[in-house]
């Protein structure tokens, strides 16, 4: 075939897919689909091979690929037919708004060249179109691409529908929807003959793929889940997200086609961003709202007070920039005279006041009220924030507001300096402020204060004068969160308890009460009911009412659970939920990975992070973060010594957390002994004592452990005597640990280091096993000898290749590669080295090599781990 | 059976399709185009039936046939798709003729295939109508059910009985069940099953779509090689909803308006109809089965429940979803209950203003008639500070019911917190005991239940003489608090000495139901627990978990009376087609359906309903029936599976927790230690038993002692023909009935009762029946010692290996050299072992020279 005349826009050079293949049928640039140059295809990896495998195969004729525009059609049709046999007569062919309106308008190039006129009625055109391909294909059968398929005539597609049904092509095309005029295509899917392919975006670990694969992992503050849903997962509108290109999607392209009155109301509900379906309706025709959704251009929200918005947010945005500022008056002008103001609520009400604000009109103070606690509790801080400014009102309720949104974006200075005249007023004047406004203010309070110290706060006599339930919830979770902060879990936990049993407080502070209440349990551990506290708040969030707030104070909540209990895999998601950093998300999985014994990730990631204290953190994990930088540079060997413990260096002492700071202790304490155990013993012994005080058995039964396998008597006599109050699989494991530490037998050890493998502790089980090898050895003792090295190998072998030993196979040589193979397929080394061309002693050289990489001892062995890490 | 068969050429029309369930219909086809007295078949059916697989199928069988397939663009265009069969472009005089001869250009009559055959212009219609009728050709035509036209193609050839007519239907279920576990490779739990069948009125090609509309959206959840349903809301994506609209694209504007409104309203009055124009539309649908019409209410049109109707529901736009309800809601009549929910739930879909009662109201019915996630998306919309305690606790039933236990907890621990009435505490507490008693809910502690009811004691009943009063929820709390201090499973005992007031209602009647049914069951009075079973089913139109433990109790009850028919009506009848509903019925019904196996002698149906059963009652936290379902799985495995399963079980059944509502626990006992005594060969577990055997004769539990009797026969060769007969007089059922007769049969020596009940028990008991056949030869050969190892009867491959372990080889030596597994040679030595009752391997020699022995005696 002869490399088809791709036109100026794609050059040859630029054709990595291999377009080269085209046959020439196009002739014209119009007719070349726009490939994206050289972009990788995220995702769709089983839809791409469902595309091939519907193509070359004998089952179907070919596929029906379903996705929005930009959702990544023509780049799976595209890597589709790279992966193709090269000598398919493929013929590619391209729906437009000008070829829809012809009779047979995607054939017209083809037809022209035989000069043939496209005037042919249906049938007859049939019989040539069938006649053309015959020819074309040379025997071969012939491989039709159309993309853009809704912009193609019923009549062409009615012909190629029957040239697949008669199985003279194979056919492959893209389409938005499978509404007429695919409809013809689509009774093909229906009666079992092609294969349909639906793309509804890529998820957030393709987005991902993609965002790191352009470099901006750090620069973007949004996170991946935030940006795949306001891409909806469509790449392209992604990468728009990203790079602010302005390629147009095929939404604008359809606004830019609707009438006068229609521009209209999308006009308006982008400037708004939702408006409420009656207002909407005041404004136009239901059957104009119900035409604008059926194509996809605005989306109606279901449920009571139905709202319709821009279905693409991103789209919204366009739109929004593209409208004047006179035409914007103009609209707002008309939406003021024609909408009932008093039906807007939440974010109608708030777009609406933005909207209004930015064109100098300004709404009742009431009203900027409202918005800005709506857009508050949804974590829209820095745009409550600007309207609250903006509307240039001020007011007890407003300023708190406004100290939320301070509070809420990191500006805690601004925050405080917002709430300090607020709290001396109520001081002064206790008996003018409503209840639920001091409740309010006290919270705020709260959350502005080093919760270290208590004396300081100035509103504590406000709890007295609450008689609300819902205002004493409110208050008291939030006292509750100040107090766990602060190290006194006794007292947090009696408070978040008080307010989780009262039904008659509000879910949103039950909620926070619970999480609270989790946390403070695994601390003191009671594990098990701490984590069922925990499982009951995650699912409270299926109740309706909860908000920013809860999100804020309760997720971390959950992953600090988590972390303590040893639940890395709920651990690794708890933060999904919280959308505001992903720098958080990452420093969370690096610290499990270092407490899962994969130091050299861990210290990967951390390096990549800035480690200052960020204002969006909302509790100091920086300090822990960098602590846990240095552990992670000792335990890969990147630095020897340990060049100063981290003291309280605090940013802002209203973050400081007292776990984290125990965390933090803890890592560095954990560095230093790795180099010089002799300072660090005593020391990771008080930090113990210090949780221990605190009344956090589980915490200082951690840091006892650590100081126990240095050797540290009395840590080891404090944790025999915590460890049975800790309850759960790790409490199971510390009793073990305490056991043997606390007796010279060499069971109890082997015993220990089992618990911790089944528990996941690869680094203590790899430790303890190692010692009670070195003791089975000494003692002679055959049988434990045996066990220890086993238990040795499976923790080394998880800490050196992960659990399904990816990284080993990565790392396997092609010589490794065959005689692992044969020896999982059983084979001697005889038979190996003579597949190879090797002598079996050579074999058994490579093998013994491999047996210490894996640390196995013999082939049986080394064939049932690679087995199992197959199976995996 | 399910019918299977594959595709015969390779180039099917799918790779590797199995057709199921299709194979009369495929012969039918074959033979209309050899049978000398038709000219070929018209096939009829929905879009997906598998008109065109069929079809395909017949025609790759031959070489010379003709494929043709309408199109609405080519319908109007005078032979339009005959465009790839000759040259439309040459001369239109010849055009006619060009087209008889190719299709008649052969000496025997060619075969025409014509796909959508509704969509065909009509002179092709008529040219090949003229050619089939006399012969020429032979015609196989498929058409739509219900075309544009009205009028069927080729329905003068039909009727004049030149073409057959086949009509394709719904696959029959046994065909869509293999269907389903065939493509999903693994068992399914009935939920997976129920779903599937709704969704797809067991239409192939829709089931096709649906389960990869479920493997895409992971709707199915494997758990242990049994896929069961997350039970989680429907939300179907575009294409799955595509797959409806394209269905409903086959009828009228009119009708498809009418068929929104019907469906959106749940039933509109004809008089409505009218007023709407739609009056001829609607009896279209009527016709056609879309819409039902109750023959009680005959004015009034109902929608009919599938996939379809939950796709009008979601899919309707806004405006026209609005000015619909509108408009019926000034219609002013007066819906059936279903209705009333269908519309409160409409009116929030849309938009409208619907108030806050009446979406309670709504929620509640909701919840009554087992629709469950309609109620939660109805209930989801109101706080739970707005409810009432009553609202409360049917809100809580829901949450448990939907399997989110602490949530439902938690609200439940808010009614008892403000609870009116003391009837209101009680039955919240039987909740309790069915869900939390072993976890321990930190929301509602035992200790929340007291607080209630001595301050309902002290400020006074808000519903005084309704039911139990606080005094007798105290008395009932003492002794639940004492079950659950002493680690023991929750009996009738609780209600030693307690007399309920009358009308009580709710769980509370419930579990007083259930209890005493259970104990009666285990007393052998099966009729009378189907009595109390049925006076309460009665009292419980309620469909929550509980009166499915009802319902599953009842089945159980017939199947122990024998009548197996009535059991599957039970088993078959489905009030609501939710998905959470039906994921909880699940397990209950696949335990019920294993038990039906079981009785009719199905091993390995029966081990695939347990297996699922075991899964979904797992997964939805249904331990009740947990105990039972373990013990006949452990039972049925250590008859035919492997011991490691058996362990495996054994020790699941050892994680319940004590304190719990078991159903037939003392049953699942027995089983479990029969299954473990038969396992090991231990006489300790025999021992076991005999001790459950006094304690149960010391109790009256005269079912219990029967079934032990009946084990102590089958699998531990004792012979007591008068404990036998004495035991099997104490209650009714089916198998006080087999050890009777097997009593009186041993007692006399009677050979003829010992072969006949050989004879009726031979397929559901083959151990029995083996044992009567052994038994009655001996008594004919005048031996009257204890039965020995006589008919041990090995196999080929147990002989073989039996010969190796005498010759001292290890299971891993004889894997090898028979070429076999480990462990398949471990399951043969097991079977072995049991067969010459050894348990170790240098026994086996022994034994094996005894038997011969004995052989040649």
């Amino acid at each position: 075939m002869n490399p088809a005349p791709l036109g100026s826009a794609f050059p040859a050079a630029e054709d990595p897919q291999g377009y080269g293949k085209l046959s020439d049928v196009s002739g014209r640039t119009t007719h070349i689909p726009p490939v994206a140059p050289s972009r990788r295809l995220f995702g769709y990896e089983s839809e791409l091979s469902t595309v091939v495998g519907a193509i070359s195969g004998q089952g179907h004729l070919g596929a029906l690929i379903i996705g929005a525009a930009g959702i990544g059609k023509t780049a799976l049709v595209n890597a589709a037919l790279s992966r193709l046999d090269p000598d398919l007569a493929v013929t590619r062919l391209r729906g437009s708004e000008n070829a829809r309106v012809r009779n047979l308008g995607i054939f017209e190039i083809l037809l022209s060249r035989e000069g043939i006129d496209t005037d042919l009625p249906p049938g007859r055109a049939l019989s040539v179109i069938g006649d053309l391909f015959e020819r074309r294909a040379e025997g071969v059968r012939s491989l039709v691409v159309v993309d853009n398929a809704d912009l193609v005539d019923d009549h062409s597609l009615a012909v190629l529908a029957q040239l697949t049904d008669a199985r003279r092509i194979k056919l492959v095309i893209a389409a938005e929807s499978a509404r007429p005029p695919v409809d013809l295509i689509a009774g093909l899917w229906l009666s079992g003959s092609i294969v349909r392919i639906d793309l509804d975006g890529i998820d957030e670990a393709d987005a991902a793929a993609m965002i790191n694969s352009i470099g901006l992992s750090e620069t973007e503050t949004r996170s991946v889940s935030e940006l795949t849903a306001l891409a909806h997962g469509n790449p392209r509108l992604l990468e728009r997200l990203l790079f602010g290109r302005s390629r147009t999607s095929g939404v604008e392209t359809a606004i830019a086609r609707v009438d006068q009155s229609s521009r209209e109301v999308i006009e308006t509900v982008a400037l708004i961003e939702a408006v409420p379906y009656d207002v909407l309706v005041g404004f136009t025709s239901p059957q104009t709202i119900d035409c604008l959704a059926e194509d996809g251009l605005l989306s109606i929200s279901k449920g009571r007070g139905g709202t319709v918005s821009m279905h693409e947010p991103v789209t919204a945005e366009n739109v929004r920039a593209m409208v004047p500022p006179s035409r914007s008056l103009e609209l707002l002008t008309r939406f003021d005279a024609g909408a009932d103001l008093s039906a807007l609520h939440g974010r109608t009400l708030f777009g609406y006041a933005a909207w209004s604000i930015s064109l100098g009109r300004v709404p009742t103070p009431k009203q900027v009220l409202d918005a800005a606690g709506w857009a508050n509790a949804r974590g829209r801080y820095r745009e409550a924030a600007e309207i609250i400014r903006t509307s240039g009102y001020r007011g007890p309720e407003l300023d708190l507001e406004h100290a939320r949104s301070e509070w809420g974006a990191g500006r805690l200075r601004q925050a405080r300096e917002i709430v300090d005249p607020l709290v001396s007023e109520a001081c002064l004047n206790p008996d003018t402020s409503v209840q639920e406004y001091l409740s309010r203010l006290a919270s705020m309070e709260l959350r502005l204060m080093d919760p270290r110290k208590p004396e300081d706060l100035r509103l504590d006599w406000v709890r007295d004068t609450l008689s609300l339930p819902i205002d004493v919830g409110r208050l008291d979770a939030t006292r509750a969160r100040f107090d766990l902060k602060g190290g006194r879990i006794a007292a947090a936990c009696a408070l978040a308890e008080s307010v989780y049993l009262n039904h008659a407080s509000s879910v949103r502070h039950r909620l926070r009460a619970c999480a609270f209440l989790g946390v403070a349990e695994v601390m003191s551990g009671r594990i098990e009911l701490g984590l069922s506290y925990i499982a009951q708040a995650g699912l409270m969030f299926g109740l309706p009412g909860p908000e920013s707030f809860e999100r804020e104070d309760a997720i971390p909540q959950f992953f600090v659970a988590n972390f303590i209990a040893g639940n890395w895999a709920q651990a690794r998601t708890a933060m999904d939920e919280l959308t505001s950093s992903r720098r958080l998300t990452r420093l969370t999985n690096a610290l499990i990975d270092l407490r899962t014994g994969n130091a050299a990730k861990a210290h990967c990631i951390l390096g990549e992070l800035n480690l200052g204290a960020d204002p969006c953190d909302i509790v100091d994990i920086a300090g822990m973060a960098r602590s846990a930088l240095s552990l992670s540079a000792v335990l890969t060997d990147q630095r020897t010594e340990v060049v100063s413990i981290a003291v309280d260096e605090e940013a802002e002492a209203s973050r400081h957390s007292w776990w984290a700071s125990f965390e933090a202790r803890l890592f560095d304490l954990q560095a230093l002994a790795q180099t010089s155990p002799e300072p660090a013993t005593p020391q990771l012994y008080e930090l113990g004592a210090w949780a221990e005080e605190h009344g956090a058995h589980t915490l200082a039964c951690l840091a006892w452990l650590e100081a126990g396998r240095l050797g540290h008597e009395q840590a080891i006599g404090g944790l025999s005597a915590s460890a049975g109050r800790v309850d759960g699989s790790l409490g199971r494991l510390l009793r073990a640990v305490a056991h043997a530490f606390s007796t010279d037998d060499l069971q109890a050890l082997i015993t220990a280091a089992r618990e911790a493998l089944i528990f996941g502790a690869v680094v203590l089980c790899a430790q303890l096993s190692g010692e009670a090898r070195k003791r089975a050895v000494a003692s002679g003792n055959a049988a434990a000898t045996k066990e220890a090295r086993i238990l040795l190998g499976r923790s080394r072998r998880v800490l050196d290749f992960d659990a399904d030993g990816k990284r080993f196979h990565a790392n396997l040589g092609e010589l490794e590669h065959s005689i692992i193979t044969g020896i999982v397929e059983g084979r001697t080394s005889a038979e190996i080295g003579e597949e190879l061309h090797l002598s079996a002693r050579t074999v058994e050289w490579h093998l013994g090599r491999l047996y210490r990489r894996v640390h196995v001892a013999n082939r049986q062995e080394l064939r049932e781990v690679v087995t199992e890490w197959l199976k995996s | 059976m399910a019918e299977e068969l594959t595709t015969s050429s390779g180039e099917s029309i799918q790779d590797g399709t199995t057709i199921f369930g299709r194979k009369g219909e495929l012969e039918l086809i074959r033979q209309s185009l050899r049978c000398s007295e038709c000219s070929g078949i018209l096939i009829e059916g929905e879009i997906g039936v598998g008109k065109t697989l069929l079809a395909r199928t017949a025609f790759e069988d031959g070489n010379d046939g003709i494929w043709i397939r309408g199109d609405r663009v080519h319908q109007n265009t005078e032979f339009g798709v005959f465009g790839l069969l000759i040259d439309l472009d040459g001369d239109p005089s010849t055009l006619l003729g060009r087209i008889v001869s190719r299709l008649t250009s052969t000496r025997t009559s060619q075969a025409v295939f014509v796909d959508d055959a509704h969509l065909l212009d009509s002179r092709s219609q008529e040219v090949l109508t003229d050619l089939a009728s006399v012969g020429s050709i032979r015609l196989i035509a498929m058409s739509r059910s219900n075309p544009e036209s009205g009028v069927m193609p080729f329905s003068t050839l039909v009727e004049d009985r030149v073409l057959q007519h086949l009509v394709l239907g719904p696959l029959p279920r046994e065909d869509y069940r293999s269907m389903i576990e065939h493509r999903l490779g693994h068992i399914v739990s009935q939920a997976v099953v129920d779903i599937v069948d709704f969704h797809s009125k067991r239409n192939p090609g829709k089931l096709i779509e649906l389960l990869e509309y479920t493997a895409r959206r992971s709707r199915f959840l494997l758990r242990r090689g049994v896929w069961i349903l997350d039970g989680h809301d429907t939300d179907y994506d575009a294409r799955a909803r595509d797959y409806a609209r394209i269905g409903l694209a086959d009828h009228s504007p009119q009708e498809t308006e009418a068929l929104e409104l019907v469906v959106l309203a749940g039933e509109v009055e004809l008089a409505t109809l009218l007023e709407a124009g739609l009056g001829e539309a609607a009896d279209a649908l009527v016709a056609a089965g879309e819409l039902k019409i109750d023959a009680q209410r005959p004015h009034i049109y109902e929608a009919v429940e599938n996939h379809t109707s939950d796709t009008i529901r979601y899919t309707t736009p806004t405006g026209r979803s609005r000015e619909w309800f509108d408009f019926i809601d000034s219609s002013g009549d007066a819906p059936a209950e279903w209705s009333q929910v269908v519309r409160a739930e409409w009116g929030l879909i849309c938009g409208a203003e619907v108030g806050e009662s009446r979406t309670i109201d709504a929620a509640l019915i909701a919840a009554r008639l087992g629709d469950w996630h309609r109620a939660m998306r109805l209930i989801a919309e109101i706080p739970t500070e707005k409810l009432s305690p009553h609202e409360l606790l049917s809100v809580a039933l829901l949450y448990c019911g939907c399997n989110k236990i602490p949530l439902g907890l938690d609200i439940l621990a808010h009614a008892v917190r403000t609870a009116c009435c003391a009837p209101l505490v009680v039955d919240a507490l039987v909740v309790w005991m069915n869900r939390s008693s072993a976890s321990m809910s930190p929301a509602l502690r035992l200790a929340d239940f007291r607080t209630a009811l001595n301050r309902l004691h002290e400020e006074g009943d808000g519903h005084p003489g309704r039911g139990v009063d606080a005094a007798f929820g105290l008395e009932f709390l003492d002794r639940v608090a004492a079950v659950v201090a002493e680690e023991r499973p929750i009996t009738v005992d609780v209600f030693d000495g307690l007399t309920p007031e009358s009308g009580a209602t709710g769980s509370f009647h419930l579990l007083d139901t259930m209890l005493h049914a259970t104990d009666m069951l285990d007393s052998g009075c099966a009729l009378e627990a189907l009595a109390l079973l049925e006076s309460a089913q009665a009292d419980f139109s309620n469909e929550s978990t509980g009166s499915l433990h009802l319902t599953m109790l009842q089945g159980r009850t017939l199947l122990q009376l024998g009548r197996i028919a009535e059991a599957r009506e039970l088993m078959t009848t489905l009030s609501t087609h939710d998905i959470a509903y039906l994921s909880a019925r699940s397990g209950p019904i696949d335990l019920l359906w294993a038990q039906t196996h079981l009785l009719e002698g199905n091993l390995p149906g029966a081990m695939k309903a347990l297996r699922a059963a075991i899964e979904s009652l797992t997964y939805w936290n249904l331990g009740t029936q947990l105990a039972i379902a373990l013990g006949e799985a452990e039972y049925a495995v250590s008859r035919v599976g492997t011991a490691a399963d058996a362990d495996e079980l054994h020790a699941r059944f050892d994680e319940l927790p004590v304190t719990a509502l078991y159903h037939e626990y003392r049953r699942a006992l027995v089983l479990r230690t029969t299954a473990r005594a038969i396992r090991t060969g231990e006489t300790r577990y025999e021992r076991e038993l005999r001790r459950m055997l006094d304690e149960a004769e010391a109790d009256g539990a005269a079912a219990i002692v029967v079934l032990i009797r009946l084990h102590l026969f089958l699998h531990f060769d004792e012979i007591a023909p008068e404990a036998m007969c004495e035991a099997a007089a104490h209650g009714t059922g089916r198998e006080f009935v087999i050890v009777g007769r097997l009593g009186a049969a041993l007692r006399d020596h009677d050979r003829a009762a010992l072969t006949s009940l050989a004879e009726e028990y031979g397929a559901s008991m083959p151990d029995l029946a083996g044992k009567c056949i052994a038994l009655a030869a001996r008594f004919g050969a005048g031996q009257s010692n204890g039965p020995g190892r006589q008919n041990i009867g090995l196999t080929a491959r147990e002989k073989q290996i039996s010969a190796l372990i005498v010759a001292g080889r290890s299971n891993a030596e004889i894997a090898l050299e028979l070429g076999v597994r480990v462990r398949t040679v471990e399951g043969h030595t097991y079977r072995l072992f049991r067969k010459l009752g050894v348990e170790r391997r240098d026994q086996v020699a022994e034994a094996m020279r005894d038997a011969e022995g004995r052989l040649r005696a």
